[in-house]
């Protein structure tokens, strides 16, 4: 039963950590942009769902607000990068570090919040599972979860999507047809964080609590469920990146939790996420690309 | 029609490693001239291309493409106007997309690009056949990503694209220089085939002065941005090789080496 449990838990958070990944995915796989703002857009999304959803507004509504909150942020840091110059990296941190004050501004200066009102995974829908209603959180979040990545999938074979591709490919191609290549940095960035604090609105209404610290570490659970995926996939092109994402946080939220399950004190939480995600960068570095062997050889050369 | 008037371009201004590389500088370039550009290095070859395409900024001058001036244009702006073509094969192309995704984009330049169907099927068949014309067996190819052609079929590729809707200036910028000599040849004999059939205004600069000889028809020999030789027409066909060789020596003769 324990582990039946478990790995119920495991379905659910990994949806939720799913959403991120597919956000993720558009900012680092196909615009090939580290972006950190990921740890403020994901407990802004939450934020803005609780205060909304508490102050009495449904929560598809209050999930869509959330949504355009999330793609100003992603917005903030492509016009930092592109308007102004400012590295990848730090324009993230930047919007990043801001949102800590504006999330705490946001939740009237609390770290936690609870739900007082109904939600997505506290409705008539949910509530007629009776007390099989984690049976209909997992179908609410697959759902959700397919939903969003028919949308990028859909959007990504659009003439904008291929854009954005070419872009992240490579940015002089966008410059050779005419096109602002930040422009379409800023639309990415923008479409990433509104999924992340999606996801992060959602994640909120499934512990059914805001957690001002929810974001911590939320860019290595995403950049590691990315790279699991597309690892897993690589061979495999009919395999739509989105879905391939999907199935990389399913791994990485199994992971952890089965390290979790073993007993670990939850304090080393972010410690072993952060030694899995670097295992499997390694991985991929060596054995999954075959690096190794080529590495191997030229020692062997020398 | 290409005009440069007066260009004067200073690279590190106002700094001890100030260098003046065009003082000033002019061209005219007639609709449909195909001009080879010779030069040693730092002769001022690229960086004039770099100057007309907006790559780099100029400290004094115009540019004029068709009577447009075009001087304080951004790089993206001007591109909607001016093709160009990387000595590096992976320049102009994504190589995370396929050949038929990097032609749906290249066919719908200065189009919008809206959420309507990036590639269409019937576009695929389309492309096919004018990717069979390039004889590098590419129309086999179409879902195969671009970052896994060979040099040569990427810059051959880059050309198609690059003159897939219709331009005012094509710029080569030492097209041919990384691939292997059979590979050059063919990719010349596509250029010279694409320029005719579209007329388009080119310059092209080149190391090889044999290209530049057979190819074009006009002959511009760039040293130290100043144009030492500028042949065009029946006077351009009669300069051979060792014309420009003879050039080359007596340049450097002068510069001591």
């Amino acid at each position: 039963m324990f582990i039946y449990n478990t790995l119920l838990t495991i379905i659910q958070q990994g949806l939720c950590y799913g959403l991120v990944a597919m956000g993720v995915y558009i900012s680092y796989k196909i615009l090939d942009f580290p972006d950190l703002t990921v740890d403020g857009s994901f407990p802004l999304g939450a934020v803005v769902a609780i205060t909304l959803i508490n102050g009495g507004v449904h929560f598809s509504v209050a999930m869509i607000i959330a949504i355009g909150a999330g793609m100003i942020c992603g917005a903030v840091t492509g016009i930092l990068h592109v308007k102004f110059g400012i590295s990848n990296l730090l324009s993230g941190i930047l919007t990043m570090t801001a949102l800590i004050s504006v999330n705490l501004v946001l939740s009237g200066m609390k770290v936690y919040l609870p739900y007082t009102e109904g939600n997505l995974f506290n409705n008539d829908f949910i509530n007629s599972f009776g007390a099989y209603d984690v049976y209909g959180n997992i179908l609410v979040l697959v759902i959700i979860c397919i939903v969003f990545k028919i949308i990028i999938d859909l959007f990504l074979k659009t003439k904008t999507g291929f854009m954005l591709r070419a872009v992240g490919s490579n940015e002089k191609m966008c410059v050779s047809m005419g096109r602002d290549s930040g422009n379409y940095k800023i639309l990415g960035l923008a479409m990433a964080n509104g999924m992340v604090a999606m996801a992060g609105a959602v994640y909120s209404q499934w512990t059914n609590v805001y957690d001002n610290n929810s974001g911590v570490g939320m860019v290595v659970i995403a950049l590691a469920s990315v790279i699991i995926g597309t690892a897993i996939f690589k061979n495999l092109r009919f395999v739509k990146g989105t879905t391939a994402v999907l199935v990389g946080a399913l791994i990485y939220t199994g992971a952890l939790n089965i390290i979790i399950a073993f007993g670990v004190p939850s304090g080393y939480l972010k410690l072993i996420m952060a030694v899995l995600f670097a295992v499997i960068l390694i991985l991929n570095n060596s054995v999954l690309s075959g690096g190794k062997k080529i590495k191997n050889r030229e020692k062997h050369h020398a | 029609m290409l005009k440069l008037e007066n260009l004067v371009k200073i690279f590190n201004k106002d700094t001890v490693d100030e260098s003046v590389l065009f003082e000033d500088f002019n061209l005219f370039v007639p609709k449909g001239q195909f001009v080879s550009v010779v030069g040693s290095n730092g002769s001022g070859k690229t960086t004039m291309l770099n100057l007309i395409s907006g790559t780099m900024g100029i400290e004094g001058g115009r540019i004029l493409l068709d009577d447009t001036d075009i001087t304080v244009q951004k790089e993206f702006v001007r591109a909607r106007r001016i093709g160009r073509v990387y000595q590096n094969p992976s320049m102009s192309t994504a190589s995370q997309m396929t050949i038929s995704e990097n032609m749906a984009i290249a066919v719908n330049k200065n189009k919008p690009f809206n959420l309507s169907q990036g590639l269409k099927k019937s576009q695929i068949a389309e492309f096919r056949d004018l990717v069979s014309t390039l004889d590098l067996g590419l129309e086999n190819k179409m879902d195969t990503l671009v970052g896994s052609l060979s040099g040569g079929q990427r810059q051959a590729l880059t050309l198609l694209m690059a003159t897939m809707t219709p331009i005012d200036l094509l710029l080569l910028d030492e097209h041919t220089a990384a691939l292997d000599p059979r590979t050059s040849e063919k990719i010349m004999e596509l250029t010279k085939s694409i320029v005719e059939r579209t007329k388009i205004t080119t310059l092209m600069v080149t190391h090889n002065l044999r290209f530049a000889v057979d190819y074009g028809n006009r002959i511009l020999m760039m040293d130290k941005g100043k144009a030492v030789l500028d042949k065009a027409g029946s006077d351009k066909n009669a300069v051979k090789v060792q014309d420009l060789l003879e050039i080359f020596n007596t340049i450097s003769i002068e510069c001591g080496n």
